[in-house]
């Protein structure tokens, strides 16, 4: 059973690939989405985070889902050399480069819970899968072709791994250079990120997309990692170990 | 040699401290010496084997004593163009003297191997990209598809209105 919202600005498609699939546990996911939303929307004014930025709330106030995220942040901002970073420019908080992976992560524990073990998450081609498709076969993941947006550029099977993409095609105001603010990052084009899991996948895809050319280096040297980096030219650059999830068992 | 006056300035470059050039080119001698062959001999070699020196040249600290000009640390040069890719030392001092100058990044113009942050890194793979018309599950890529929607439901909504 699949279905597919706007939520967050994005689509989200939640699908159970299981014949004994409820309705009302995918309308479980899809509320789950919209609280997240609700909390950490930058655009909505009434949202937590917007009420932080406004400093209407102090920091024992804060929610634990925003304490989560905060501390994750400040990790991923260590281990990238600061190339991530929820903090914007003019000193307001945009913590949206996280919470993406983050809440298709729980997403998909909430499924687990409700006893599903077959199904994928998938928001604005952030993804996490587990088990298998309705054929019985390993999920399959195009990488979407950068330039000819109804191809894709290559198929990987990440076999229950996390999947995160970054690209320049706009939205993309949590994606800059902390070293040269005005810089535009466009040497690459589209990069993607398997992790252990989504969350892990999406925080590193955030900063290795604005590490440039050196992205896929970073994450070459981060063990559990691995990474496809398409620059504007259409030459893609792959980590050592990417090959693995191009065929499936 | 170029290559031998670019280690040099790598570490001098990051030290700021212009009275000190005279001294330690005389002291530097022996380190850019070795250095200098590392690339030489990578340069004039046909083979594609990584280089078996170690990315590190530890120093003998009788040899090069700046004691009492620099304090101790660890301090990463500038990454620099040497022509033939980009060089980054980090120097390290201790207990007055220079005791070791690392490689964290170290082209290789023919060889297979270069160097980051003292580990060797394989070159990696490069394909260019195909445009397949194929079938798969889900599709990973930005998210440009929401901001087409949201203007293409504009559009829509602004016919719509009376």
């Amino acid at each position: 059973m699949r279905d597919t919202r706007l939520i967050m600005g994005m689509p989200v498609t939640v699908n159970i690939a299981e014949t004994e699939a409820k309705s009302e546990d995918l309308e479980k996911v899809f509320s789950y989405f919209i609280e997240v939303d609700n909390r950490f929307s930058t655009y909505k004014d009434s949202s937590e985070i917007s009420q932080i930025n406004r400093q209407e709330i102090t920091e024992n106030n804060y929610s634990n889902e925003m304490k989560e995220i905060f501390s994750l942040a400040e990790k991923t901002k260590q281990q990238t050399n600061g190339y991530f970073d929820i903090k914007m420019p003019d000193g307001s908080l945009d913590p949206s480069g996280i919470v993406k992976g983050w809440a298709i992560q729980k997403a998909a524990e909430l499924i687990k819970q409700l006893g599903y073990k077959n199904f994928y998450v998938d928001a604005g081609g952030d993804i996490q899968s587990e088990g298998r498709n309705n054929e019985g076969q390993p999920w399959s993941v195009g990488i979407r072709h950068p330039f000819d947006l109804k191809k894709i550029a290559k198929v990987i099977y990440p076999q229950g791994a996390g999947v995160a993409t970054s690209g320049n095609y706009l939205r993309g105001d949590h994606i800059y250079n902390p070293n040269n603010y005005g810089q535009q990052i466009n040497e690459v084009v589209s990069l993607t990120v398997i992790g252990p899991n989504i969350l892990e996948a999406d925080r590193f895809a955030t900063a290795a997309f604005a590490m440039g050319k050196n992205g896929v280096e970073f994450i070459e040297n981060l063990s559990g990692f691995e990474s496809y980096s398409i620059d504007n030219k259409g030459i893609a650059t792959m980590t050592s170990g990417f090959k693995n999830y191009t065929k499936h068992a | 040699m170029v290559e031998k006056k670019s280690i040099l300035w790598y570490v001098l470059y990051s030290m700021e401290s212009k009275n000190l050039i005279r001294k330690l080119i005389l002291s530097f001698w022996f380190i850019a010496a070795s250095a200098g062959y590392i690339f030489y001999s990578q340069l004039k070699s046909n083979s594609l084997t990584a280089p078996e020196q170690s990315t590190s040249l530890k120093l003998d600290p009788n040899v090069i004593s700046v004691k009492g000009i620099y304090n101790d640390g660890s301090y990463t040069g500038l990454r620099t163009d040497a022509y033939y890719g980009m060089v980054q030392v980090k120097a390290t001092v201790k207990n007055g003297n220079l005791t070791d100058v690392v490689f964290l990044e170290y082209p290789s113009s023919h060889g297979t191997s270069r160097y980051i942050n003292g580990q060797a890194m394989p070159i990696l793979k490069q394909e260019a990209i195909e445009a397949q018309e194929v079938k798969v599950n889900i599709v990973s890529g930005a998210t440009e598809t929401s901001i087409a929607f949201w203007e293409s439901l504009d559009s829509a909504l602004t016919q719509a209105k009376n």
